[in-house]
C-alpha cells in the first residue's frame, strides 16, 4: 500500500470499518512510514477530542420557530400571488355592485317575480309578496310624491330658448347668464 | 407599491360595499317595524299601491325609484321646498294638475338635473329673488302656454311658503 491510498483510508481506518485485509495492510504501512503514522496519530488525537464533546439537543422552541419560520415564508409567497389577485376581484365586484345597484334593487324589489321563500299575503284570490312590500314600504307610502317629484324638480328651472328665438336675440349678449349648452 | 395601492383600494371597496348593505338592512328593518305597526286597513291601503305599483312599466318604477335616491341627496332646504310644493300640487285641481305637469314634461325644456338640451340655454331660477324669478316666468313661452287659472296654480307651486 502507497501513502496516498492508506491516507484515503484514515477515517475507516480509525472507525474500523475496513475489510480485515486492507485494516492490516493500512497497519503494516504505518509501521514502514512514519510520515503517514504522524498523520494518522494526529487525526486520531483530534477524532478523540471531538469525543469528549457532549451533544447538545437543541431547544424544542428552536425547531419550532424555525418550522413556523419556514411556513411564514410560505404562506407569504403565496399572498404575494393571491392579494393582488383577490383586490382585483373585490374591486371589480364592488364597481359591479356599485353601477348595477340600481337596476339590481329595481329588478329585486319591484319585479313582477315573487320570492318563493317570502310570506305572501292572500288578498282577493291573489298572492302579495309581504317581504317585497316591505322592503319598498318607504316608496309605497310616499308614492305620489315620488312621481310627481320630476315636475316639483322642474319648476326651479326656467328656459329661455323661446325668448331668444322670439327676439332673435342669439348673436347678442344677454344681460342673463347662462348654463353651457 | 402597487399591492399597498391594491390593498388600500380593496379596503376602501370592501367600506363602500358594508355600508351600502348595512344602508339598505337598516332601511329594511325600519319599514319591518313601521309595517308591523300598521293597523290592518293601512296595510290593506299599502297593498293596494303596490298593486298599482306592480302593473306600472319598469321605466316608470325605475323613475320613481330614482328619484326617491335624488331626494335622499338634496340639502333639508330642498326637501322641505319640494315637500311644500308637493302639498300645494296635492291640492290642485286634478285637471290643473296634469295640463301643468304635461306643459312641463312637454316643451321638453326643463330638465330634472338642470343639463340642458344641446342647442338650447337653460336658466335656473335657484337662488334668484321672488321678483326675478316672476320677471323670468313671464318672459317664458312656457307661462304664455298656461290658462289664467294654471299661472295662479304655478305662481302657488312656485312661491311655495
Amino acid at each position: 500500500m502507497n501513502c496516498d491510498a492508506a491516507r484515503k483510508s484514515f477515517a475507516s481506518y480509525i472507525e474500523g470499518s475496513l475489510p480485515d485485509d486492507q485494516q492490516r495492510l493500512v497497519t503494516e504501512h504505518f509501521e514502514r512510514c512514519k510520515s503517514c503514522r504522524d498523520g494518522y496519530e494526529s487525526i486520531l488525537h483530534a477524532w478523540k477530542t471531538l469525543d469528549l464533546w457532549e451533544d447538545v439537543e437543541p431547544p424544542v422552541h428552536m425547531k419550532k420557530d424555525a418550522m413556523q419560520k419556514l411556513r411564514d415564508e410560505r404562506l407569504s409567497d403565496r399572498l404575494h400571488f393571491l392579494l393582488p389577485v383577490a383586490a382585483v376581484l373585490v374591486i371589480a365586484m364592488t364597481i359591479f355592485l356599485f353601477y348595477g345597484r340600481e337596476d339590481h334593487r329595481s329588478i329585486r324589489d319591484m319585479a313582477s317575480s315573487t320570492d318563493s321563500t317570502t310570506v305572501k299575503i292572500k288578498t282577493a284570490g291573489k298572492e302579495i309578496s309581504e317581504e317585497e312590500i316591505i322592503s319598498n314600504l318607504q316608496i309605497l307610502q310616499d308614492k305620489d310624491f315620488y312621481d310627481a317629484f320630476d315636475t316639483l324638480k322642474k319648476i326651479d328651472l326656467l328656459p329661455l330658448a323661446d325668448d331668444f328665438q322670439e327676439n332673435h336675440h342669439y348673436d347678442k349678449k344677454s344681460s342673463l347668464e347662462f348654463l353651457p349648452a | 407599491m402597487t399591492n399597498n395601492f391594491l390593498i388600500v383600494s380593496t379596503v376602501f371597496c370592501l367600506l363602500i360595499l358594508a355600508t351600502g348593505s348595512a344602508a339598505d338592512e337598516l332601511t329594511i328593518e325600519k319599514n319591518r317595524q313601521k309595517w308591523q305597526k300598521m293597523s290592518p286597513e293601512e296595510k290593506n291601503r299599502v297593498i293596494e299601491i303596490y298593486r298599482g305599483w306592480k302593473a306600472q312599466p319598469e321605466e316608470k318604477k325605475k323613475m320613481i325609484r330614482r328619484n326617491y335616491e335624488t331626494y335622499h341627496e338634496l340639502s333639508p332646504q330642498e326637501r322641505d321646498i319640494l315637500r311644500g310644493r308637493f302639498r300645494t300640487y296635492k291640492q290642485l285641481k286634478p285637471s290643473v294638475k296634469e295640463s301643468i305637469r304635461e306643459k312641463l314634461q312637454n316643451t321638453d325644456r326643463f330638465t330634472a338635473g338642470g343639463h340642458a338640451e344641446k342647442g338650447k340655454r337653460y336658466r335656473s331660477l335657484k337662488d334668484k329673488s321672488d321678483e326675478e324669478k316672476m320677471n323670468m316666468i313671464e318672459r317664458s313661452m312656457f307661462w304664455k302656454s298656461l290658462s289664467n287659472e294654471e299661472k295662479e296654480a304655478f305662481k302657488q307651486l312656485m312661491f311655495v311658503e
